[in-house]
């Protein structure tokens, strides 16, 4: 009996050591995957440009329900995914349908992540993640107050099947939410050929205006990242996140917004230079 | 006494093409042979193409 008894307390003893043995096991397990997951997330955060402030922001994108699928016309004979360059990329900037646009603030949108590894490749190189990641903004109908800090004709390229004519050519603007802010944090928005042609009253000399009067605008269009100038950040851009096609321009005037449409050039034509016409308008 | 330079070239360039022709690589093409049959006026020089880029702007 004795014996017996000192057996079933050696088997106790053994259980209980194996139990605490199990617990320290699991403590271990929990440690090690709780330092690996903290030691994983500077590299989480490394492959996401501009991640800091972003989450806060990104908020105001889930309004957003199913996005509506890009309407895209030929041009002159230009198809939609132009004639070079990232054909995906082309389509998304040459769509022309409009939408109910998202009040978004503009630092929001400035703050707004991208992966870094998509940046100069184009969408067919992308991985699914990050094609996923891009996706969750692009193709949102937005639109932004601010200011513009410069407005240009941008040179021939792929998208509008390298046409030399300025009929052929986007209006590269710049945008900032304050008017004493440079071009560096600015946000790029894009005047395309295909929207032009239904907003023929606009004119280039109105936004270059615009800008140099510091008026207040509304410019609404369509969220897209465009990866190819990574080289201008800080510098000409302060994100890559784009309004590209703008379909909306507002200018305030007396308090009140007014589309740019209903402030047509009158007869008072100028010419530059270069032989390019800039009519004045009610904004002068 | 042997040197080296290394160019970067803008060139402008206009024709007429169909819309959805890639303009870029036609163009591409042309600039490599105009360079390569002006070289040979130049035997004293040895030209290497590093490189032929478009310039899509901002």
């Amino acid at each position: 009996m004795r014996e017996y008894a000192q057996r079933r307390a050696r088997h106790g003893l053994l259980v209980y050591q194996l139990v605490l043995l199990l617990i320290l096991l699991v403590i271990i397990i929990i440690l090690i995957v709780h330092f690996a997951h903290v030691a994983q997330m500077p590299a989480r955060q490394g492959a996401m440009r501009q991640s800091s402030g972003a989450l806060a922001s990104a908020g105001v994108f889930s309004l957003v329900g199913a996005k509506p699928q890009p309407t895209e016309i030929t041009f002159h004979g230009c198809p939609p995914s132009g004639d070079g360059g990232d054909p995906a990329l082309n389509r998304l900037k040459n769509r022309v349908d409009s939408a109910s646009y998202i009040p978004v603030p503009f630092d929001s949108l400035e703050r707004l992540p991208w992966p870094r590894d998509v940046e100069r490749r184009h969408h067919t190189a992308w991985s699914a993640s990050e094609s996923t990641a891009v996706a969750r903004y692009e193709g949102t109908p937005v639109t932004v107050e601010g200011y513009l800090a410069a407005a240009k004709r941008e040179g021939p390229e792929s998208t509008n099947c390298h046409g030399a004519d300025a009929e052929f050519r986007d209006w590269h603007i710049w945008m900032v939410d304050t008017r004493t802010k440079d071009r560096a944090h600015s946000v790029v928005v894009e005047v395309t050929p295909r929207v032009r042609a239904i907003h023929p009253a606009w004119a280039l000399g109105q936004l270059t205006r615009a800008a140099r009067a510091h008026t207040p605008v509304r410019i609404s269009g369509w969220l897209l990242l465009d990866p190819e100038h990574p080289e201008q950040l800080g510098k000409t851009r302060g994100t890559l996140w784009e309004i590209h096609p703008i379909t909306r321009i507002e200018v305030q005037r007396r308090g009140r917004w007014v589309v740019l449409d209903s402030l047509a050039p009158t007869s008072r034509t100028t010419r530059d230079a270069k032989g390019h016409s800039a009519s004045r308008t009610a904004l002068d | 006494m042997r040197k080296a330079i290394q160019l970067r070239v803008l060139l402008w360039i206009e024709g007429e093409d169909e819309p959805a022709d890639d303009f870029a690589a036609l163009t591409t093409r042309a600039v490599r042979e105009v360079i390569r049959a002006g070289a040979a006026h130049h035997p004293e020089l040895r030209m290497t193409i590093k490189g032929i880029r478009e310039d899509e702007g901002e």
